[in-house]
């Protein structure tokens, strides 16, 4: 039998040897579990890697599938998420104050009802301007009960279903819904103007704070007078405040101070659609063209070229997890003339960029929400506290640590290795790997993992093992070195630790990470 | 030597078979035509007309001072320990506080507030004046409710022979659980509503006139659930003239528009605001917005 | 092995024995140089602390405020903060202050990213470059103990302790507990057999890489191994986790320093500086809480031996920053609104004792300045974020011309 120390020595020999030709961008196990992961926040199954293992082209109707598949939502809101921000850990106003006990679960709720939204469009293949001028929102349990909402269906398995506002607000989508306004605060100063770069940041991909303000040094920042005035007659200042004051123009009916109560933030104000006057003192306009309030703000955004165009780019960022530049931009329109043919469905959106050469040809890291429902998925193990999943929080989660946003200072996810990200890797490895082998072994062992094997049998199912986990089948020379690790493991503490082990290796490697 | 070299032969898996490009041809990028989205049914003109009376009764009935006068007199059940007024700053008093009197009042929440039936400052009387920030529920014994949830100002002043009023609320406000009989009648409070509204007074001999510039959410007719009024000045002066517009608003966001003609009571066209088909007409609404100047007794 | 590789882990391989090995004596080079930022997050009142505006009268100051002479520095006392008053006694001939140097935005979170990276996006900050570029081996080069972070593609290098003692949870397996259930107890062994299979399946999964990016993924993942394992080697008996007062996360940011797990610590007051309301009230107890923390840390760097032999405070550059100032003048509610010309607060290793560069023209305007003398100069220019970054870079030995191009460095801060 070849001993640990062998193994390792076969292994740091590949190290020196010449490099295997790269396998091509379109290996289609990589493929497979690139798609699988970004569509559907898991790994393929062993059937699903053994179809196309066999047979490429199994490949296209397994992507089809996935397209299909109702955890395709899931991966809807976790990655507009990463944009819309509005999923926090807390709320301004608790749960308790609204009668609920669920406070991790109000936060979530709450933060993710615009992305519910969203999801709902593209599972739907309604058409994307949908999410501006939809006549419905998503609630689920918890916001049935103290959102001013009628209730328009039976929950669907995700406990999530439409409803519709009561209280006056206009057919505008996500745009009215209270869990982008409970995220995005104004103040009498602000009037707005914050809310509506959130918006044009959100829908348009065009974020004014990203310019820089050209202080005029005539004019005396101190005067309000002079500045409310210097807004729409300076040059350094009107460039951003003639457009984005109308848009701040159209926000009264949302209108609430951070100082506000519980019961202010519940319901929409039409009576406030023209405090306006007394706010920005502008007409409501969208970038010139006539608007009086937030439905025609989603009429008017659901006609701009622009939020197509930023829909396209935020879907190809996503999923290929970089910037789009100079290089992208053949891609980059043919995405939105294929999104268009569609009729602005997203999910058609998304498959011509995911059969892209970009898609392919890409790598990168697990986002922490992936990592926390993959790891679900393959061994049963969620790292919850207090119905918290620490992977998907912040203040008191890992999800930073392991590279999230946390929607207020850090935003967007980072791709590369951190030495947190490593350490939050090796801990989940560690628990995941115990729980799956000791409270739900059938889940992924197809053995007994406190009988002893024999050879043949523990490398079939060492190699079962790692093909699940990993995605591949293991190469002679890995299957060498697991199989006398378990055997050098159970030697020392039993047969049931060294599964347990061995399954810990192949969680704490980078290539569950890497895709 | 073999045995390693053989052993760093790595596994197949170089599969075949990339997403091809579709080969299409790149297009001009065009505007996505949307088709005409469908928009809530209008309101039957009978509800509207009815909508239209009750809002101008709301508008003609909120007093401002009747809020400013039931905190204060609330706030005088107050101990020191509770709420326990912060120290003055200005004319303000300030409270932050969850707790109940011996006396069975209950303080919670957090309020910035003043209110004098009459103030000099620098000079100039204002008779009333009142300012506040509040979000605080007082409770009565009884468990009558005072909900304060908002800002305010008032202020009443005379110039030469004019005496002028000016007021603004915004935030929801609502009195509940009824009449009591050491606090306040509810009056408009009753209803709970949102507010958001400027209003300005003045009286001048016989002449008087009232200028409303927001509005107030409550239910006003079967599905009709906020009024507003933009550039609303009514003025008497042996006649009674309106100018400005009236906007009611639908539980699903439907907008409607009533331009004022010259007269206080009159009939004017009602239009549905709609920015992809055109605003359209319904038909004549009427309306008497003469309460709005008709006081007996001044209202500050 | 390449060469990179086996360069990293000597020198982390070294920084994880040096914490052991006696040290002589020896001052801090540039690029041993450490640096604790400490950031006030909502926009600060400078004149009621570092900001001496008396005889501005387009300058609301507070009632009682005095003129306060320390060294060749003035700064304002109040009878209502006893505290600064006496850490300035203590420390205020060795401050030193950039005045009057513009922030171009009026938005928070702009104002935050355009101090602390020079730009409203796609650049790291400073921390994060400083940590980047440091040769000293800590295995958390830049460590964010409480807010903001602009790691952008130096996030390898960036790591947070978390508000609820996460790192500190996750070092010592705690993290697992905290869902209730038992962490599983590895033998130490099995753990050594375990590290090795992933290393040496680290390496064969980087001789597979199905392309570059994949092969630079998983390289980094060898670096993140390589700094837990130091991390582990040298933090075994320090504290992690503080109360979350601004001065307990400020003290655990000298004791990482002084252990030297990172180059470079972060730390944000936890209040909100955004006083458009009743500015005097709510600037003077937030200016008080800062400044007391402040002497405490500048006494304990001083009391306390740094990684290079010499005190921590003459190893590391402490800096006080808030991302925007104040209007000059009050407003109908007795605050304050945003001003885009601030300051700044440098002390420590490399900083010229009760130096100064930058001022401010009537009514809190940045005058123009030569950027070498610090001194007005009407031919010059308004001081920026970037000539702030490129004097931090510059004294920890990073070349700006990478990082903040169009900045100076300002020659009269530099001792």
């Amino acid at each position: 039998m070849v001993t640990h120390v062998t193994a390792a020595l076969l292994l740091s020999a590949c190290a020196g040897a010449p490099p295997e030709p790269a396998t091509t961008p379109s290996d289609p196990l990589a493929a497979l579990t690139r798609l699988s992961l970004d569509l559907r926040g898991v790994r393929p199954s062993t059937a699903e890697l053994e179809a196309v293992a066999a047979d490429a082209q199994a490949l296209d109707p397994l992507r089809a599938a996935f397209f299909e598949d109702p955890r395709l939502a899931e991966q809807v809101v976790a990655g507009f998420a990463e944009v819309w921000n509005t999923v926090r850990d807390e709320t301004e106003h608790p749960a308790s104050a609204l009668g609920l006990e669920d406070e991790p679960g109000f936060a979530r709720a709450v933060g993710e009802e615009p992305l519910r939204i969203l999801a709902e469009v593209a599972m739907q293949d309604l058409p994307w301007t949908e999410i501006v001028t939809a006549d419905w929102t998503r609630v689920d349990a918890q916001l049935a009960l103290v959102w001013p909402v009628e209730l328009l269906e039976e929950p669907a398995a995700d406990g999530w279903r439409r409803a519709r506002y009561t209280d006056g607000r206009p057919a505008a989508g996500a745009l009215v819904s209270n869990g982008l306004w409970w995220r995005y605060e104004t103040s009498e100063n602000n009037a707005s103007r914050g809310r509506a770069n959130q918006l044009s940041r959100i829908l348009l991909c065009r974020d004014f704070t990203l310019d820089l303000v050209a202080f005029d040094r005539s004019l005396d920042l101190s005067d309000e007078e002079a500045v409310r005035a210097a807004l729409h007659d300076n040059p350094g200042c009107a460039g951003c405040h003639s457009t984005l004051d109308p848009l701040a123009s159209l926000l009264g009916g949302v209108y609430v101070t951070r100082k506000s109560g519980v019961e202010e933030l519940l319901r929409y104000h039409p009576e406030r659609e023209g405090i306006w006057r007394t706010q920005t003192g502008v007409p409501p306009s969208y970038f010139g063209l006539p608007a009086e309030a937030l439905g025609d703000l989603g009429q008017r955004i659901a006609a701009d070229p622009n939020f197509i165009d930023c829909a396209v780019q935020q879907s190809a960022e996503l999923l290929l997890r970089r910037p789009l530049t100079l290089e992208d931009t053949d891609k980059r329109t043919a995405w939105r003339e294929q999104f268009l043919d569609s009729g602005l469905t997203l999910r058609s959106l998304w498959e011509a960029i995911v059969r892209s050469e970009e898609y392919e040809e890409g790598a990168k890291l697990l986002t922490p929400a992936l990592l926390s429902s993959m790891i679900e998925d393959l061994t049963g193990f969620r790292l919850l506290v207090d119905g918290a999943d620490l992977l998907r929080t912040s203040t008191y989660g890992l999800a930073t640590l392991a590279g999230a946003g946390d929607g207020e200072f850090a935003t967007g996810v980072a791709q590369d290795w951190s030495a947190t990200l490593v350490l939050v890797q090796n801990r989940v490895a560690e628990a995941a790997a115990d729980h799956a082998v000791r409270v739900e072994p059938s889940r992924l062992l197809a053995v007994d993992p406190t009988a002893e094997l024999d050879y043949d049998a523990l490398r079939e199912a060492i190699a079962a093992l790692h093909l699940r986990v990993l995605s591949r089948a293991a190469a002679e020379s890995e299957l060498e070195a697991l199989s006398t690790h378990h055997a050098e493991v159970a030697r020392l503490s039993g047969s049931e630790a060294a599964w347990v082990s061995v399954l810990t290796v192949l969680l704490r490697d980078p290539e569950l990470l890497v895709y | 030597m073999i045995l390693l070299l053989a052993a760093c032969a790595t596994g197949d898996g170089a599969g075949q078979g990339t997403a091809a490009d579709s080969g299409q041809e790149v297009q001009t990028p065009a505007a996505w035509d949307r088709e005409d989205d469908a928009q809530p049914a209008d309101h039957d003109l009978t509800v509207l007309q009815d909508a239209l009376r009750s809002g101008i009764a709301a508008l003609v009935v909120l007093d401002p001072t009747l809020l400013f006068q039931a905190y204060a007199d609330s706030l005088g059940h107050g101990t020191e320990s509770c709420p326990g007024l912060f120290p003055s700053v200005g004319v303000m008093t300030a409270w932050s506080a969850d707790c109940t009197t011996p006396e069975g009042w209950g303080f919670s929440g957090r309020g910035q507030a003043a209110w004098f039936p009459s103030l000099t400052i620098e000079g100039r009387v204002f008779a009333p004046y009142g300012e506040f920030i509040n979000s605080s529920t007082i409770t009565h014994p009884s468990g009558a409710a005072l909900l304060m949830d908002g800002s305010g100002m008032i202020e009443g002043w005379s110039e030469g022979s004019v005496d002028l009023l000016r007021a603004s609320l915004l935030g929801t406000f609502a009195f509940t659980g009824g009449e009591t009989e050491d606090w306040t009648d509810p009056g408009w409070l009753a209803a709970g509503p949102s507010v958001a509204l400027d209003v300005e007074r003045s009286e001048e001999g016989s002449g008087r006139t009232t200028s409303l510039e927001g509005g107030i959410s409550g239910a006003f007719a079967e599905g009709i659930v906020a009024v507003r009024a933009e550039g609303l000045a009514v003025e008497e002066d042996g006649s009674c003239t309106a100018t400005g517009a009236l906007v009611l608003v639908g539980e699903d966001g439907q907008h409607y528009r009533l331009e004022l003609p010259e007269g206080c009571v009159a009939c004017a066209e009602l239009l549905r605001a709609d920015l992809s088909h055109g605003d359209r007409a319904l038909g004549e609404a009427c309306f008497d917005l003469s309460p709005l100047v008709a006081w007996t007794e001044r209202p500050w | 092995m390449s060469p990179s590789r086996r360069t990293l882990l000597a020198s982390l391989g070294a920084a994880a024995l040096g914490s052991t090995l006696p040290r002589r004596a020896r001052a801090a080079t540039p690029s041993q140089r450490r640096f604790l930022f400490l950031t006030c997050f909502g926009g600060w009142d400078p004149t009621r602390v570092i900001v001496p505006a008396f005889g501005d009268e387009a300058v609301d100051l507070e009632p009682d405020a005095e003129p306060l002479t320390v060294g060749a520095s003035r700064f304002v006392d109040h009878p209502d903060r006893p505290g600064t008053r006496s850490t300035l006694d203590r420390w205020g001939h060795r401050l030193a202050l950039v005045h009057g140097f513009i922030v171009p935005s009026v938005a928070h979170m702009a104002c935050l990213q355009l101090l602390r990276t020079g730009a409203t996006s796609g650049r790291p900050d400073w921390p994060a470059i400083l940590g980047s570029a440091s040769t000293g081996g800590e295995p958390l080069p830049h460590l964010v103990i409480s807010g903001p972070s602009y790691p952008d593609a130096l996030s390898p290098f960036v790591a947070r302790t978390g508000s609820g003692g996460q790192l500190e949870a996750l070092i010592d397996g705690s993290i697992v507990g905290r869902t209730g259930r038992t962490p599983p107890v590895v033998p130490g062994s099995v753990r050594d057999l375990e590290d090795a299979l992933v290393a040496a399946r680290r390496l064969g999964a980087a001789q597979r890489a199905a392309s570059p990016g994949h092969r630079a993924l998983l390289d980094g993942h060898l670096s993140a191994e390589a700094r837990v394992q130091a991390l582990q080697a040298a933090g075994a008996g320090l504290r992690w986790s503080s109360s979350g007062s601004f001065q307990d996360d400020a003290m655990l940011a000298v004791e990482l320093l002084a252990a030297g797990i990172c180059r470079c610590a972060s730390v944000a007051h936890p209040g909100l500086w955004d006083s458009h309301s009743d500015n005097d009230v709510y600037q003077s107890l937030l200016w008080e809480e800062t400044m007391i923390a402040l002497g405490a840390v500048l006494d304990a760097m001083h009391g306390t031996e740094g990684p290079a032999g010499g005190s921590l405070l003459d190893e590391t550059v402490v800096v006080l920053l808030s991302e925007m100032g104040r209007t000059p003048l009050l407003n109908s509610t007795e605050g304050k609104d945003h001003w885009p010309y601030t300051s700044a607060l440098l002390v420590g290793a490399g900083v010229a004792e009760g130096a100064s560069a930058g001022a401010y023209d009537p009514g809190l305007l940045g005058a123009r300045v030569d950027p070498a003398s610090g001194l007005p100069d009407e031919d010059g220019e308004v001081l920026t974020t970037l000539d702030l970054g490129a004097t931090l870079l510059t004294l920890g030995d990073v070349d700006p011309a990478e990082w903040a191009p169009t900045g100076a460095p300002l020659q009269s801060l530099l001792a």
